[in-house]
């Protein structure tokens, strides 16, 4: 095995799940899912060859991942077809369901019916990023992160009826 | 699920999901990569071969011309040459980048974005510019051959409809991205 298949093996064994969640929240249909998942791992086994350890492993792999399916989402051209910020998904009522599975399903509904750059704050952040990491896997600057961050906690809390863990 | 989530945690929830599609083995993605590459080849070889159709048609008109009139054809092959090259060159179909993981995403979705907004701003350079000298010898060599009459007035006219058309669509959805791409960047500077 190469150097670059032995990378690429480490990374997946710690991130795989997490690969597959992001695609997830990209891609609604399984079938395209399927091919949006199988690029970004394309995307990462191709990126690791230049990986010096300029940034964590962690960071690498999910800027990967992000701008493959950033990429994935302008090419089909979703992008403004149904997308609204997490200003706007404030405004739409929620109901309250108590089942798992329909939590799961409006929890993944909403993140994809994020713009780009909301989604990619909503999926760091709910694959455990602080902060600081979301900043340095988006770019956005600290203020805006924790602005959307904030805007996420509160809209969670709207959609899961646990205001009082996530609105503080 | 590997155990089970508070479901009104959606951390939790998102985390312990099923996740059966998960799996891609480095077989897959070394028998992906290798169909990628394949698959950039093969949307080359239709490209050369419809530019292989088109040339010719127009080569085969230059035994109608003589003297100067063969500067329309000439020009025509030129401008569908260069066309060709220039589709090809910004086809989306392109491979991404292999230093992504040193961008950070609002960096590289700007950059995207840019990229297709200058392809769409710079349409009358690439796109339509390399067809009008042709156009507009073929509109000459007709006009002297014939006379200026109403069909070649029709004609020129038509064309610079369609023209003017294909760069407003170009320049409304190029000015759509600037918009979006004036939005990130307040993001990465607020």
């Amino acid at each position: 095995m190469s150097e670059l298949d032995d990378r690429y093996e480490r990374a997946v064994a710690e991130y795989g799940p997490a690969l597959g969640r992001l695609a997830r929240g990209y891609e609604a249909d399984s079938e395209k899912r399927r091919d949006l998942l199988q690029k970004v791992h394309v995307a990462l086994w191709r990126s690791l060859k230049g990986f010096d350890g300029r940034c964590s492993l962690r960071t690498w792999v999910y800027r990967v991942a992000h701008n493959a399916a950033a990429s994935w989402v302008i090419r089909q051209k979703r992008e403004k077809a149904v997308t609204v910020s997490l200003e706007e998904m404030e405004a739409i009522p929620v109901s309250h369901d108590a089942d798992r599975r329909i939590a799961l399903d409006r929890l993944t509904q909403l993140i994809q019916r994020l713009k780009p750059v909301d989604r990619q704050v909503i999926l760091a952040w709910l694959e455990g990023l602080d902060a600081a990491a979301i900043s340095e896997l988006t770019g956005l600057s600290g203020r805006n992160v924790a602005t959307k961050v904030h805007r996420i906690k509160t809209l969670l809390a709207r959609s899961f009826n646990e205001g009082e863990r996530y609105a503080t | 699920m590997p155990h089970d989530p508070n479901f009104n945690d959606p951390r939790s929830l998102w985390q312990n999901q099923e996740n059966k599609e998960a799996v891609v083995t480095l077989d897959d993605v070394r028998r992906l990569a290798a169909r990628l590459e394949g698959r950039i080849y093969r949307r080359n070889l239709r490209e050369y071969a419809a530019g292989a159709m088109v040339i010719p048609v127009f080569v085969a008109s230059l035994w109608h011309y003589r003297g100067w009139r063969l500067a329309a054809p000439v020009l025509m092959i030129a401008g569908t040459v260069y066309v060709l090259f220039q589709l090809h060159r910004r086809s989306s179909t392109r491979s991404l980048p292999e230093d992504m993981g040193l961008q950070a995403s609002l960096n590289f979705h700007i950059r995207e974005l840019e990229r297709q907004r200058n392809t769409l701003h710079t349409v009358w350079i690439w796109y339509l510019l390399p067809f009008v000298p042709g156009l507009v010898a073929e509109l000459v060599v007709s006009a002297v051959d014939r006379g200026i009459n109403t069909l070649l007035i029709l004609f020129g006219f038509a064309f610079l409809v369609v023209f003017v058309g294909i760069w407003g669509l170009n320049e409304s959805a190029a000015r759509k991205l600037d918009r979006r791409i004036q939005e990130l960047r307040e993001m990465e500077i607020r």
